[in-house]
């Protein structure tokens, strides 16, 4: 891993098009601007953990269907 | 009925099968990029995603827009062109559901929608930003809880 010190309002170029400055820091958060073309994903990575966590929670086994399915088609009929 | 055993899914007739490819696989899962889409009328809204790859990974998944009316997401223009979609009526929007041990506490996921282009079939699990859709949102009213509700006294 690439470890760089930047100061408050120095920035970090990857690549041509990814601009990062750091606009911001606090005690034990830093505060981030991030410049980049829309084609790159830019997101939290807690977020994208958690998405990945549920997907394979989900990819378990179909045992519940057969309760599932009378159950929410009585609640859709119903609504 | 079907019921959507494990077992069963493979006597579902080939016709109700399409073939729809993840070029980035799922999130967190980034080996399944190529699913067979079941669907059978009787248990719609609900359809199964079953990776070809490695059957033994099957998902359920729902029309989330049947379970959350006011449901409204955004594609951005990076996500349609990588689908190649030219209409909104190509769109298949589905919400992967989990099941837990108790049925009644079963979610969808409606943070991070899958989006299918049915015209070509190439599909992508979106992160939606900027809302604040729950990754569990759940599926089943709570009967108990509605009742215990209703009996409350109306405030006047």
């Amino acid at each position: 891993m690439l470890i760089l010190t930047r100061k408050v309002n120095e920035r970090v170029i990857i690549g041509d098009e990814v601009e990062i400055t750091v606009l911001k820091v606090s005690r034990d958060k830093v505060k981030l601007g991030i410049k980049a073309p829309e084609s790159i994903m830019i997101q939290r990575n807690e977020l994208l953990m958690s998405v990945g966590e549920e997907n394979r929670r989900a990819a378990g086994p179909l045992n519940g269907l057969e309760r599932l399915l009378p159950a929410l088609r009585q609640q859709l009929q119903g609504a | 009925m079907i019921s959507f055993s494990k077992e069963a899914t493979d006597r579902v007739s080939v016709d109700s099968r399409q073939i729809i490819t993840f070029n980035s696989g799922l999130i967190g899962l980034p080996h399944l990029k190529v699913f067979a889409l079941i669907e059978d009328e009787e248990s719609l809204p609900i359809r199964l995603l079953q990776s070809v790859s490695m059957p033994e990974f099957v998902f359920i998944v729902i029309n989330p827009f049947t379970i959350y009316p006011n449901y409204d997401i955004e594609i951005s223009d990076e996500d349609a062109t990588e689908l190649g979609i030219t209409s909104p009526g190509d769109v298949l929007v589905l919400a992967i559901v989990t099941v837990p041990e108790d049925v009644r506490f079963v979610t969808a996921n409606l943070l991070s929608p899958i989006v299918v282009n049915m015209k070509n079939k190439r599909a992508r699990q979106i992160l939606l930003s900027d809302t604040d859709y729950p990754i569990n949102y759940r599926i089943l009213r709570d009967e108990r809880v509605e009742r215990r509700n209703s009996r409350l006294p109306v405030a006047s």
